[in-house]
């Protein structure tokens, strides 16, 4: 009897250290010249993307890691875990912009139990890499008690959970942000900076504004929205998918990969797809769930070889042979020529499409919900393989053509040009 | 005759002595409890006596269950699903038959209380959010946050929720809550909840709602400009030389001897900044450093920037090339900047410069907001060697354009 319960102790004791010797240790060790990610004992440089699907790709393309947002979805830990993925966990801080009061202490204190409670229940999952706490709390706010809070969530994890270090995850640098961090936040190991056109000089803006402690590009990808040209009706000018990788190349590998000393890694945005502005514009996939040459980028970046077959690339997209840098105004039922010019790579044949949308004019920042507009039919008179002809919808008002191009693998690249519509 | 008219007089006075206030009725002195009082404490119960609006559509349904009532005959079991073809999902309370409520007296003390229970699963969020609705149609919103679950979940058995009805953001959304016609919930992704026995009772929490930002404002001159060390960015010795700080200022004439040499130890003042920038050198090209206005803080000038000038002084064998910014954390535009000009500069003698930059010669200075700035920022135009410090706002009324004149004069 006696050896059934050592043995049924033993197997007991076999089986918790199993679940436990699961969760991730993950610590930041200082270097000579700066930090490096350690998780379970080995150097760790995140190769990641912003992501909520398409998890097998990531690994597939050689990424390591995935970002969350927030804690709602807690399935996708073990979705991300099923793929061998770490997960850099955000944990929703609710932001000022929409309407949270930082100054109202029920809320705050409300706030803060219900995360504590929400680390208690997931501070050992083994996909776990790092906290996340919040996401842009800082864009258009003007109440810094926020960090108050990002302090107290950061102190909690230190208490509970010893394995997982803590970021805060703000919107491009700012040296008053950077000083708020610093001087309220002692508990953040790590400063996640979100940031587009502006990471040109992040590298250099990181040391500039005294921040001494490791980061990470939690997002980063191609110029956003809210930093585009716009044309004379305040139409966004997205740049074609061919210009998007190329961009997204040189960014990783002229300045993310570059910054070794301060930068553990970083998450490309966005490994799926949103509606922001356009459909097109940060989503890494279309909204019918094909790759875009973005994916074939970041397969390059991490894995050092491009895809054996890999999407075409629209490099630029004219109406009535004029570039966006026109104001493209049409009559009522007119008939206007789109061109395109792409690059096939190694594929046989290609599938076009075309499309039409209004334009949206939102103003929405920082990834807010925008809703999607639903597609106008239009007639296309003449098909050839660099331009369509087509007829303008007979309604006054703002457009928006796209070209999608894919490949037999389904791999896409798109580009769109907005144009108005006038009286006759 | 003039006895007693004195005597009528202290009659008459005496007599008012003794007076006493009569009251018609007889008044009891009560301190008159106004959650007591409010006659519509009672928001649902049961069908029978509190009903609702809004009940079954194709994203949700509502009824009145009769089984495992917290109180009463029935209880209200609600499911929904929030799809495209549903933009909003909820519905309302009659709450005493839409008479006018008026929460004025009570809206700090009391709370909107009920119990809840799920059909299965533990949940320490419920996607609903409460609506306060004025006779204008106005409506404030608040909801179950955490610390109003009595027990720190909504399970299976019915559990107690309290919302305070201060947490409801009335002033905000100008709602006149001295004229209440109902409560309505919003519901929101989805759910499957079961809700009986909503009232108003007493409650009171210890948490307080602060109006104020940190902030400070300038009504006067002249204004101390990046006297503290750590509130500076763009000098780091470790990556780049070109920028240091000095302790041993060349332009001592505002501070006295003595003052100085105490001031910087406990203050970790810095008065001026040597910069050494070669933007052919890799460890001297930083060409960019700032300071707040203020701490950091929301810094309050537009009583003041009209009549301002940024003052500072140079020491250098020529007056160097800057550009200067300013940044407001709110408004647009953002930032504005200026690039100094000869006539910004006063030559004390042939090592030692003024720099007089009047606000209002920042181009789109009339846009910024002034109550709201973060930062001055100087971008080292060109290679050289000189020190900078003195920073201040001083008074100018002269002439933006031109303020060497105004200097002269």
């Amino acid at each position: 009897m006696k050896n059934i319960i050592n043995l049924f102790c033993f197997a007991l004791f076999l089986f918790s250290n199993s679940i436990f010797s699961q969760v991730a240790k993950v610590s930041i060790n200082k270097t000579s010249n700066g930090f490096q990610l350690i998780k379970n004992n080995e150097p760790y440089y995140i190769k990641g993307a912003g992501a909520k699907s398409n998890f097998k790709k990531v690994l597939e393309s050689g990424g390591n890691s995935i970002r969350i947002w927030s804690t709602n979805k807690s399935e996708l830990l073990d979705s991300a875990y099923k793929y061998n993925l770490s997960v850099c966990l955000g944990i929703w801080v609710a932001q000022e912009r929409n309407g949270f009061n930082y100054n109202d202490e029920y809320n705050v204190k409300s706030q803060i139990e219900l995360i504590k409670k929400e680390i208690l229940r997931l501070k050992d999952h083994p996909s776990i890499l790092l906290w996340g706490i919040g996401n842009e709390v800082d864009l258009q706010y003007s109440n810094f008690k926020v960090w108050e809070t990002i302090e107290e969530i950061a102190k909690f994890i230190k208490k509970v959970d010893p394995n997982h270090p803590t970021a805060t995850v703000i919107a491009g640098l700012d040296p008053s942000k950077v000083f708020m961090i610093k001087k309220y936040c002692p508990s953040i190991d790590i400063l996640g900076i979100n940031v587009y056109g502006a990471i040109e000089n992040a590298p250099l803006n990181v040391r500039r504004y005294g921040w001494n402690k490791p980061y990470i590009v939690t997002e980063w990808g191609v110029n956003g929205p809210f930093e585009a040209k716009v044309n004379s009706w305040g139409a966004k000018i997205e740049p074609t998918n061919g210009f998007k990788a190329s961009q997204r190349l040189r960014r990783y590998q002229s300045i993310i990969q570059k910054d070794k000393d301060l930068c553990l890694g970083s998450y490309c945005f966005l490994w799926g797809q949103k509606q922001e502005s356009t459909s097109t514009w940060h989503g890494m996939y279309l909204s019918n769930g094909h790759p875009t040459e973005a994916v074939d980028v970041m397969e390059y970046c991490w894995s050092g070889n491009w895809p054996n077959q890999r999407a075409p690339s629209i490099m630029e997209i004219k109406l009535n042979g004029e570039n966006w840098k026109k104001n493209h105004v049409f009559s009522q039922n007119e008939e206007v020529s789109l061109e395109y010019y792409y690059e096939k790579f190694n594929n046989d044949s290609l599938i076009f499409d075309f499309q039409l949308y209004p334009e949206t004019f939102s103003n929405k920042g920082g990834g807010d919900f925008q809703e999607s507009p639903d597609k106008i039919p239009f007639k296309i008179i003449k098909k050839s393989e660099n331009n369509i002809s087509f007829v303008v919808p007979n309604k006054k008002g703002f457009y928006r053509v796209f070209v999608f191009l894919k490949n037999n693998l389904n791999q896409s690249t798109v580009a769109n040009i907005p144009f108005r519509v006038d009286g006759i | 005759m003039k006895f007693f008219n004195y005597f009528i007089f202290f009659f008459f006075f005496a007599s008012c002595d003794s007076l006493n206030t009569l009251s018609i009725y007889d008044r009891e002195e009560k301190n008159i409890d106004a959650i007591e009082v409010f006659e519509f404490k009672n928001i649902f119960t049961e069908s029978n006596t509190t009903g609702i609006w809004g009940k079954t559509n194709s994203c949700k349904e509502i009824y009145f269950d009769t089984t495992n009532n917290y109180v009463g005959k029935d209880h209200l079991h609600i499911k929904w699903s929030k799809t495209e073809d549903c933009k909003w999902l909820g519905f309302g309370f009659k709450w005493g038959n839409f008479k006018s409520k008026n929460l004025t007296p009570i809206i700090d003390k009391s709370a909107i209380q009920f119990r809840i229970r799920s059909d299965s699963g533990e949940f320490f969020k419920v996607p609903m959010l409460f609506a306060l609705v004025d006779y204008s149609e106005k409506q404030c919103f608040s909801k179950m946050s955490y610390l109003g679950f009595e027990d720190g979940i909504v399970d299976e058995n019915w559990r107690k929720i309290t919302i305070p009805l201060s947490t409801f953001k009335y002033k905000e959304k100008g709602v006149n809550i001295s004229n209440i016609k109902e409560l309505r919930i919003q519901l929101q992704n989805k759910g499957n909840f079961h809700i009986d026995d909503m009232k108003i009772v007493p409650h009171k929490h210890h948490y307080s709602i602060d109006y104020d930002l940190i902030g400070k404002k300038f009504n006067s001159f002249p204004v101390i400009l990046g006297n503290e060390k750590k509130f500076w960015w763009g000098v780091n010795k470790k990556y780049s030389d070109n920028f240091s700080f000095i302790t041993r200022s060349k332009f001592k004439d505002s501070i006295a001897d003595s003052d100085f040499e105490n001031l910087l130890p406990e203050l970790n003042v810095s008065v001026s900044l040597l910069v050494n920038y070669d933007k052919t050198n890799k460890n001297k090209n930083w060409n960019l450093f700032g300071f707040p206005f203020y701490k950091w803080q929301f810094t309050d000038i537009s009583k003041i920037y009209s009549t301002s000038a940024l003052y500072f002084k140079i020491k250098a064998y020529e007056a160097p090339k800057i550009q200067i910014f300013m940044s407001s954390y709110k408004g647009k535009p953002r930032r504005i900047s200026k690039i100094i000009q000869e006539n910004n500069i006063y030559v004390i003698d042939d090592q030692n410069y003024e720099y007089y930059i009047p606000l209002k010669s920042f181009i789109n200075y009339e846009k910024i907001d002034w109550s709201s700035m973060k930062e001055l920022r100087f971008k080292i135009l060109e290679s050289g060697e000189f020190e900078i410090g003195d920073f201040k706002l001083i008074e100018f009324r002269g002439n933006p354009q031109n303020p060497k004149k105004w200097i002269k004069s």
